[in-house]
């Protein structure tokens, strides 16, 4: 059994194409997530350290 | 106020700030190591790539879609040391009962069930001009969408179990326990005489089962045993670095979650 030249050519530019969209899918996923979770971080800490009585005056009711 | 509002599942509400930093604070050393480490594997996976499509040898039969291999190997290398990790990550867990090993291995699970994917999408690919099928009913196969599902379920037990002392005992257990189905489906294209799948890296007479279809022989161009090495090296280094930045991801989302619990019992 032989595969035409163009035939195997086109399977494994597919199958490149794949592997590198799930590798970049996976670096995407971790870079997204930390810059989110670093920017809930850093809102969470300057309300942590916010001392109670501002946080009283300051939020809404 | 007062610990008793504190959500069980974040313990650590309780501690203050500075000790919740000084927790999880990484050593300078480390961080350049994981950025050594990131750098390490970026260009080995460019000479992988380079390797595999310019140093190998072409396959008579059929062509450059054996190139595929160098992926398809690689990747499941990866993906089975990545379970590995959780294996001896949950065993260290039930010995220490240290959170730190639970979210190991966590991350050997986030990282490998990727990587099973790419095993899977690339072998289909491979497959469908060789075999003339995308898939079909066969042990090889059928064994490693088990195991894709097997990993797959073990995210969704721990989406299922609130008590973050019973997940992880849980899930340690599982971990530990799923990574039979890596061990079968590894054995079984050299057990079973029906596979279709070939023995990429067979040793002595008779490792091939007689109903393989479509070869890959390592030992007929020394440059493809080189580059198939490499491969499964770039792509274990990749995933291991991978798994070390999931592992601070999972540290970072403490982080939030802890601070969060304590704002709200301080309210």
């Amino acid at each position: 059994m032989t595969i035409p030249a163009d035939v195997s050519n086109t399977y494994m530019a597919l199958g490149y194409a794949v592997v590198a969209l799930i590798l970049f899918g996976i670096v995407a996923y971790l870079v997204s997530r930390a810059r989110q979770l670093r920017t809930e971080l850093a809102m969470l800490q300057s309300l942590d350290n916010t001392p109670k009585a501002d946080v009283e005056t300051t939020s809404p009711r | 106020m007062g610990t008793a509002a504190i959500s069980p599942d974040y313990p650590r509400a309780s501690q203050s700030a500075e000790q919740l930093e000084a927790d999880i604070v990484y050593a300078p050393s480390r961080t350049r190591i994981l950025r050594g480490l990131t750098l390490v594997s970026i260009i080995l996976m460019t000479i992988t790539v380079l390797m595999a499509l310019f140093y190998a040898g072409m396959d008579a039969a059929t062509g450059n879609v054996q190139r595929i291999f160098y992926m398809h190997v690689g990747a499941f290398s990866a993906a089975a040391t990545a379970f590995c990790v959780t294996v001896v990550a949950g065993a260290l867990y039930l010995v220490t009962r240290n959170s730190r090993w639970d979210k190991l291995a966590l991350s050997g699970v986030v990282v490998g069930l990727p990587l099973a994917t790419i095993t899977l999408i690339t072998g289909a690919i491979w497959a469908r001009p060789t075999w003339n099928t995308w898939w079909t009913r066969d042990p090889r196969l059928d064994s490693m969408i088990v195991l894709w599902a097997i990993y797959a379920a073990y995210l969704t037990l721990r989406s299922t179990i609130s008590s973050p002392d019973r997940r992880a005992r849980f899930a340690a257990v599982y971990g530990i326990l799923a990574f039979v189905s890596v061990i079968y489906t590894t054995a079984i294209i050299r057990v079973r005489p029906d596979t279709l799948h070939p023995v990429v890296i067979a040793t002595g007479v008779g490792a091939q089962s007689a109903a393989a279809q479509g070869s890959f022989a390592i030992n007929a161009d020394q440059h493809i045993g080189i580059t198939l090495s490499v491969s499964s090296i770039s792509w274990i280094i990749a995933a291991c670095t991978l798994m070390w930045y999931r592992l601070r991801l999972e540290n970072l989302y403490e982080r939030v979650q802890t601070i969060k619990a304590r704002i709200m019992a301080n309210e």
